[in-house]
């Protein structure tokens, strides 16, 4: 083994051992409240809350531990050893990781807080936190893990725990019906991602899947293979993040409780695809043709603009948002494929999108709590009534947006600046569309929500500090924490997450005002069309009828699955049955007719020749029987029927034993072993 | 040494004995079987550890485990029939056995 | 008898087995039952860990506790018994059942307890020191290598056969026959 295998006790440092402390909490916490169950309905919520609050107390000790003192020493021991295999178990603390556990455990936290008013009174409430807990716990085992099969591992577990929580009214049909969809979905991309892992192991010399080593051990490998496994570990990526076309399970992934929707398809799972990639930049870099990356960022971008104008025409609120995320993480996916351009971006774009996207989904669970409905023509004017929510909203809108100074701004912009910097037209170009097209659908979707006129009777109100608060945490969030990326403010961002080297970016101000324009184009064509109504929105849809069509049924992307993957399978299962019936019965007819026919020679042979023979045989036959028949009815009847008699006499006494009753059967047998042993032992051993 | 271990297999075997002579619900006493084919198990590995190539003895376990997967299927399925065939799965009221 | 530091650990492992054991058989609720098996099958894994029997553990717990045991809950599920809810678990025998399984207990121990340990372990004397091969390499030796002193390679695919007439047998055997509704 090339790396070193550290042992137990040596390398544990302050940092790595609060690193392990933070999963732990979480896992104590699903264990105890999972198996309370019933009995956890009162304090398990409060106790699942105080376990993720202590982990998010000591994720930020390890965050601020590793901007003091840089990566902790990977942590590893012996996993499993087989012949000349072997796989680590290790938490690799560096600089990537403790902003993910940092951002895990911080929307988690607010999501606990936020479920305990959401949740309340629903009878499944302790599974609900229990699932919540054991969900942080792995997603935090993905971000610590060292090695591919271990982030594997955990990363089915977080596909799991989204497979739960989706489906957490399952009673309800279309809920478990997503969460099964989402399951599937996700597992062709993760068929994928094992198969590149196995690539892994099986080619890497030495033999490894440690994440610092696997780079160096499959360098010198052919160039091809460097492409195919890069696009593997991509594959998951894709099902995972919902990238176009694995895309089709995060929409419908909204039938779960919305603090779920905001936890795990807005913030951290589906951001766990992104992670995976910028945990695997080494070997994308590999490929010198550069096809890897390309293939990342065009898959990325077209994501982009795909679910962006989706969500243009999305009534129901959440799956405004699920597209807006889809988008995102698009987004996000382009910046990767930038490679050591887009790498810093992307993650920096993850974070403030966490942050954002939670608080979005956060105020939809707010407004939907408290209107009872998600769709988005049902509300309205609730802007009085619920202030706090609306504003917080607003925010987290603006910041989506990328309005300046907003996070998403700063984000998106240093993704724009990677893509210009690899001169990537074409999906720059996409992404300015999207840039112009996010602040539409939000501007929309926050003016249909909050203004104009209530479109239906409601008593809406606020909920109590546990629903507000985190909404007003991560608004504050959304603010401001873009700074810590702004070129203007030191790029602190920047010079913590990076890959391979430090590079400042150079401010491009074209860009700068480009996007701003844009958004600001978005946000005016928004109130144009909703608030001040210049144009009726039937008459657009009457002009835009073809595109509103296509947009409206999702670009057909479900109807196209069924036609490319469902459809052919019942077509070869067709043919099957077809191939069964006229083949395969046709040979076994044939074979049928062909045996009738010998069986018909083989008659005239017997019933002309044979038959001659026999029946001479059969004369003498019987003339010797009729002297037999004389002996047996006089002599031998006699002995039979007296020991048929006898026999009779001792079946009708002895059958009683067989009662028909299984167990005395089964009993007998056993009784019968058991003496034989006690025989033995009485006569072989005692004497 | 294993005394402990080759009596705890026994115990075992033993207590999957009582549930097979002693319950009414076929399934049951298909877990019972289980527990008696783990006891034997156990004996196997108990032993085998003894041994300087424990190989052997381990592949008999392999074996016996494929069979109690076989058995069990076929246990099963023919549960399922008798529960689709008359509504109940209890062994006991099964007399066709009877005179 | 002085409990040296493996006993105690298998005495703490054994422990969960049996009273796992205990229950699968006397628990009321079949479900419940289900479990306690899950339980004791698992405790036996931890046991085979214990013994350096990593494979088979392996295997237990993949195909005991995650195949097997799964199909007896679906099937539990499945068979749902409605007449027979008000009944005893136990059946009309139950008294006798006891006494042949403690008759049997009695016996078996009566020849493990009567087996002195040279007879268990003379055999082998001296040749204990080898290095011990890793259980995995072990058991594929001996299933699958090709020489002669591991004549297990016919049996294993016999057993592969087995499987799959046992699948075959029970789809047929569970499946809605055409003149059924």
């Amino acid at each position: 083994m090339e790396h070193t295998v550290a042992s137990l006790a040596g390398s544990w440092t302050l940092t790595s051992i609060l690193a392990v402390l933070t999963m732990a909490f979480p896992l104590l916490g699903f264990i105890i409240v999972g198996l309370c169950g019933k009995i956890a309905k009162e304090w398990g919520p409060k106790l699942a809350t105080i376990s993720i609050f202590i982990s998010l107390i000591t994720s930020i000790v390890v965050l601020g531990l590793v901007i003091a003192n840089g990566p902790a020493p990977t942590v590893s021991f012996v996993w499993l050893q087989s012949g000349n295999l072997t796989l680590d178990f290790g938490f690799r603390v560096d600089q990537l990781c403790a902003m993910m556990l940092c951002v895990v455990t911080l929307v988690s936290f607010l999501v606990h807080l936020f479920s305990q008013d959401y949740m309340h009174g629903d009878p499944g409430i302790a599974r609900f936190y229990a699932e919540l807990q054991l969900f942080t716990t792995a997603m935090l085992g993905v971000v610590t893990a060292s090695n591919l099969l271990q982030l594997f591992a955990f990363w089915e577990l977080v596909g799991l725990c989204s497979y739960l929580l989706i489906g957490f009214w399952f009673h309800k049909r279309s809920a478990y019906q997503a969460a099964k969809k989402a399951f599937f979905v996700t597992k062709v991309g993760d068929i994928g991602l094992f198969t590149g892992i196995i690539m892994c192991l099986i080619l890497s010399n030495p033999h490894t899947l440690n994440l610092e080593a696997l780079p160096s051990a499959i360098a010198s490998l052919a160039p091809a293979l460097l492409i195919i496994i890069p696009l593997l570990i991509f594959m998951g990526a894709m099902g995972k993040s919902a990238q176009f076309p694995l895309h089709v399970w995060l929409p419908n992934a909204m039938e779960g409780p919305t603090p779920v929707s905001a936890l795990i398809h807005a913030a951290t799972m589906v951001a766990a695809g992104i992670y995976l990639v910028a945990r695997c930049m080494g070997l994308f870099t590999l490929d010198s043709s550069g096809i890897a990356l390309k293939v990342v960022t065009y898959v990325g971008s077209f994501t982009a603009i795909f679910a962006a104008t989706i969500a243009t025409v999305q009534d129901d609120i959440k799956k405004v948002l699920a597209y807006s995320t889809i988008s995102q993480l698009g987004y996000m996916v382009m910046a990767l494929g930038f490679g050591k351009f887009g790498y810093t971006a992307a993650l920096f774009h993850l974070m403030t999108h966490a942050m954002f996207k939670g608080l979005l989904f956060l105020g939809s669970g707010s407004v939907i709590h408290a209107t009872h409905t998600q769709n988005m023509h049902e509300m309205g004017g609730l802007f009085k009534k619920m202030p706090i929510t609306a504003w917080t909203f607003i925010l987290g809108s603006l910041a989506l947006a990328g309005l300046f100074p907003f996070a998403g701004f700063w984000s998106k912009d240093a993704i724009l600046v990677g893509a210009e910097a690899t001169h990537s037209t074409i999906p720059l170009i996409l992404a300015l569309i999207t840039a112009f097209l996010t602040p539409y659908y939000m501007t929309r979707c926050v003016w249909l929500t909050f203004f104009g006129k209530p479109r239906k009777e409601n008593h809406v109100h606020e909920a109590s500090w546990k629903t507000t608060l985190p909404l007003i945490i991560l608004a504050v969030l959304s603010v401001v924490i873009g700074f810590v990326g702004a070129p203007f403010f030191g790029e602190l961002f920047q010079r913590f997450i990076f890959f391979h080297e430090f590079e400042s970016e150079a401010v491009n101000w074209t860009l700068i005002f480009g996007s701003t324009g844009l958004v600001l184009a978005g946000i005016f064509l928004g109130l144009a069309i909703y608030a001040w109504g210049w144009f009726k929105k039937e008459t657009l849809i009457r002009v835009l009828k073809p595109l509103y069509l296509f947009f409206k049924n999702k670009w057909f992307i479900d109807e196209a699955w069924t036609f490319i993957a469902v459809k052919p399978l019942f077509y070869v299962s067709e043919f099957c049955h077809w191939f069964d019936r006229t083949v395969i019965d046709g040979a076994v007819n044939g074979m049928a007719w062909l045996s009738v026919v010998l069986g018909n020679i083989v008659y005239w042979f017997d019933a002309g020749i044979v038959d001659g023979l026999v029946n001479l045989v059969g004369y003498l036959t019987v003339k010797v029987s009729e002297l037999v028949k004389w002996f047996d009815e006089n002599v031998i009847d006699g002995a039979v029927n007296g020991v048929a008699a006898l026999t009779g006499f001792i079946g009708s006494k002895v059958r009683k034993v067989q009662t028909g009753y299984l167990p005395n059967y089964a009993t007998i047998m056993f009784a019968s072993i058991a003496l034989v042993l006690i025989l033995v032992a009485w006569f072989a051993v005692l004497n | 040494m294993n005394y402990l271990l080759l009596i705890l297999g026994a115990a075992i075997f033993s207590f999957g004995v009582l549930g097979a002579l002693t319950l009414r619900n076929a399934i049951r006493i298909l877990m019972c079987i289980e527990l008696m084919l783990n006891g034997a198990n156990l004996t196997f590995i108990a032993t085998a550890s003894q041994l300087p190539d424990p190989g052997m003895a381990q592949s008999m376990v392999v074996f016996a485990i494929a069979i109690a997967a076989a058995e069990t299927i076929v246990g099963l399925g023919a549960i399922v029939a008798m529960y689709r065939a008359k509504g109940w799965v209890t062994l006991e009221q099964f007399s066709l056995l009877k005179w | 008898m002085n409990v040296t530091m493996s006993q105690a650990l298998y005495m703490a492992l054994a422990f969960p087995a049996l009273v796992f054991a205990a229950l699968t058989v006397t628990v009321k609720n079949i479900v419940h039952a289900a479990i306690c098996l899950i339980g004791c099958l698992l405790s036996i894994a931890a046991i085979y860990v214990g013994l350096h029997a990593d494979f088979i553990a392996a295997a237990q717990i993949a195909i005991y506790v995650g195949a097997i045991a799964i199909l007896i809950l679906f099937s539990i599920m499945f068979t749902h018994d409605v007449s027979g809810k008000q009944m005893s678990h136990l059946n009309r025998q139950a008294v006798l059942g006891v006494f042949v399984a403690l008759a049997l207990f009695g016996a078996i121990s009566f020849f493990i307890m009567n087996t002195s340990e040279s007879q268990l372990t003379t055999n082998f004397q001296g040749q204990m020191a080898l290095p011990p091969k890793t259980s995995l390499m072990a058991v594929g030796d001996a299933l699958y290598s090709d020489n002669a002193s591991t004549p297990y390679m016919v049996p294993v695919e016999m057993a592969s056969f087995l499987l799959l007439a046992a699948v075959v047998g029970g789809i047929e055997m569970a499946k809605k026959k055409e003149d059924e509704v």
